[in-house]
């Protein structure tokens, strides 16, 4: 039976075509929207899940402030800032193996007669460098990286050697001033995949705490963990060693102490708030789409009054005629639904090469897990047999005899 | 189901309508038998209530007052979806437009009530294979409607109410939209299927040389029947 619903349904589509794309349309927006944002969300999840895993489980990070969650959201006052004193107070707590800290901020880089401002990274440059460097994932790719002993040298990201940042490409061993000091360049960084981390450029963490008045203070400090070692016992014991050398109560920190876990856990809570709205918004177009499919069932009903009649006098039962036009509509959304997957696909590989291929993010990749494909063709059928629940509920409730009589 | 007593029988049966203030009384009070094997036309102008009257031995409406038997079984009470199980079962229908589904091949059309009263794919395809061939039109099995002329959308339609081997056909002028010579040979079809397979069939008409090739003739004026025959 459930072979002849189907049949009837797709006979019916096929003769009214130009009716049955004008409805899809509808449908497929929606479903191409939402697949598009879940391939592009996942995608995201996957690279950021990626880059967590790169730099292991078995670091902790230090921020100046309170729980801010994010690296970096120093809005401290000074007495709140980290310093090299706290990070040898991390070095001293047991499980801990070593530990590193950095200083960034912006400042103003000239190269020729251009002058722009850009991110600088103060790294260690002493044993703790290999901390510092497993987190950031930086890698040399013409000339060398920073020494200890260095001064007045710097390594540069990608987006200066290539050119795009000054407009003419920085050459190796050239100078660039910073804040009207001279260093010279002797390394060029591989591209990290987004433009803005592309502009930045390394240099000693003390020339950078010269540059930018910071005395010994730290903006972030990472310290990894013995290994085998219990990281929250770890982590709970770094936060009552910086306690009580900073003298502050419990619940009061002017610091937050963070694993690598916790922040996936935090920035993945952030993307599905993203996800959620953004899936939303597209989930109204799906509405839209449904009462589209409704109309058109209710039009269909309409037209195949006598046609109802007939399949009555002939031994349809209610429950046959109303599975006949639930099936048509739940066929219609699931086209639909096709359609737009496959748009979405295209949709999210047009963004993926844009991003890439414009702004130079390299890492957003569109994600097309197999449950999504199937998910939003179940999705757009249960849409179109919702949408099509109460025409085809009209029509199981015609009376045969005047159904027949119709005209 | 014994072949004694009649097929259908109406009793006593009324069919009013309330059309807002105005109560039409289309059938009133009829009282009928539909033997086993008999060829019966019913006959009456139009308005005289013998489409209503049709409806109801039809099983496709239940009358106001009064009481129908198919086989001996009421179903005056039924629900409309145990009654289309019933119809589909006994009664086939052949209507004056054919009444096909456009959409739908002539061999999809025929298979179609047997679907309804769940017949697996295969036994429905050999016998709409059979009954179109019976029929004349095996060369137009993969036609739809509109590609057949009125002559031969009406043998689907023949073809269409034997399927489910029914013990009553009802025709409701079965001839009204061909031309003679087709109607002739419609209703030398319905005369053979009531003679040699013995099939009970009611026709409705209001064209007395139709009625010559029934057994029996009832006549209906203002909702009652007004002679004989009875």
């Amino acid at each position: 039976m459930l072979f002849d619903y189907f049949l009837i349904s797709i006979r019916n589509l096929t003769s009214r075509r130009t009716r049955t794309v004008l409805t899809m349309i509808g449908i497929f927006i929606g479903i191409a929207a939402i697949v598009s944002l879940i391939s592009i969300g996942q995608g995201m999840r996957i690279a950021i899940n990626e880059q967590f895993n790169q730099l292991g489980t078995d670091k902790l990070m230090i921020f100046p402030g309170g729980e801010s969650g994010v690296p970096g959201g120093t809005f401290g006052s000074e007495a709140k800032k980290l310093t090299d004193d706290d990070m040898n107070v991390v070095k001293g707590v047991s499980g801990i193996k070593d530990a590193g800290g950095m200083a960034y901020g912006v400042a103003r880089l000239k190269y020729g007669d251009v002058s722009k401002y850009a991110f600088i990274i103060g790294l260690p440059l002493d044993s703790s460098r290999k901390v510092i460097e497993s987190m950031q994932s930086l890698k040399v790719a013409d000339g060398r990286d920073l020494q200890e002993n260095d001064k007045s040298k710097m390594t540069v990201g990608s987006e200066l050697s290539k050119g795009t940042f000054f407009g003419t490409p920085v050459m190796m061993g050239e100078k660039i001033m910073v804040n009207d000091a001279p260093y010279r360049v002797v390394g060029f960084m591989e591209p990290v995949g987004n433009p803005s981390d592309d502009s930045q450029v390394y240099m000693p963490l003390e020339e950078v705490r010269k540059l930018l008045n910071k005395g010994n203070a730290l903006d972030y400090i990472i310290a990894q963990v013995v290994q085998d070692s219990d990281i929250d016992q770890v982590k709970s014991d770094v936060q009552k060693a910086l306690r009580r050398f900073r003298n502050v109560k419990q619940g009061q920190e002017d610091f937050s102490v963070q694993t690598t876990a916790q922040l996936m856990q935090t920035l993945d809570v952030v993307l599905n708030v993203i996800e959620i709205v953004f899936i939303g918004i597209a989930a109204i177009s799906l509405v839209v789409g449904g009462i589209g499919i409704m109309n058109t069932m209710y039009t269909s009903v309409l037209e195949r009054t006598t046609e109802i009649g007939i399949m009555k006098a002939i031994g349809a039962r209610n429950f046959d005629i109303t599975a006949i036009f639930v099936v048509e509509s739940g066929l219609l959304g699931m086209l639909g639904g096709g359609i737009g997957i496959i748009l979405g696909i295209a949709l999210s590989k047009g963004i993926e090469y844009i991003t890439s291929a414009v702004l130079g993010v390299t890492y957003l990749k569109a994600y097309f897990p197999l449950y999504l494909v199937l998910g939003a063709l179940g999705f757009s059928f249960i849409v179109g047999c919702l949408a099509g629940g109460l025409p085809a509920l009209r029509a199981s409730r015609l009376n045969p005899v005047e159904a027949l009589r119709y005209e | 189901m014994s072949k004694e007593g009649p097929v259908i029988e109406l009793r006593d049966v009324w069919k009013i309508y309330q059309m807002g203030e105005v109560t039409v009384e289309a059938v009133r009070g009829i009282s009928l038998k539909v033997n086993h094997g008999e060829f019966l036309s019913v006959m009456g102008p139009s308005g005289s209530g013998k489409s209503t009257c049709m409806h109801m031995i039809g099983c496709l409406d239940l009358p106001t007052r009064g009481t129908i038997l198919l086989e001996g079984k009421d179903i005056s009470h039924m629900s409309e979806s145990e009654l289309a199980q019933v119809r589909g079962r006994t009664i086939g229908f052949i209507f004056q437009q054919f009444n096909l589904i456009p959409t739908l091949t002539a061999l999809e059309n025929v298979m179609l009530p047997m679907a309804f009263q769940g017949i697996p794919l295969n036994e429905r395809r050999s016998k709409a294979f059979s009954l179109l061939n019976l029929v004349g039109l095996s060369d137009r099995m993969y036609h739809r409607p509109k590609e057949l002329s009125g002559g031969q959308q009406q043998r689907v339609a023949i073809a269409r109410s034997l399927t489910n081997d029914p013990r009553v056909i009802l025709a409701d002028e079965p001839t009204g939209n061909v031309d003679s010579t087709t109607g002739k040979s419609i209703m030398d079809y319905l005369s053979k299927l009531n003679k040699e397979e013995k099939k009970t069939i009611v026709m409705v008409t209001h064209d007395p040389e139709l009625a010559k090739y029934a057994s029996r003739v009832v006549n209906i004026y203002d909702g009652k029947i007004k002679q004989k025959g009875d």
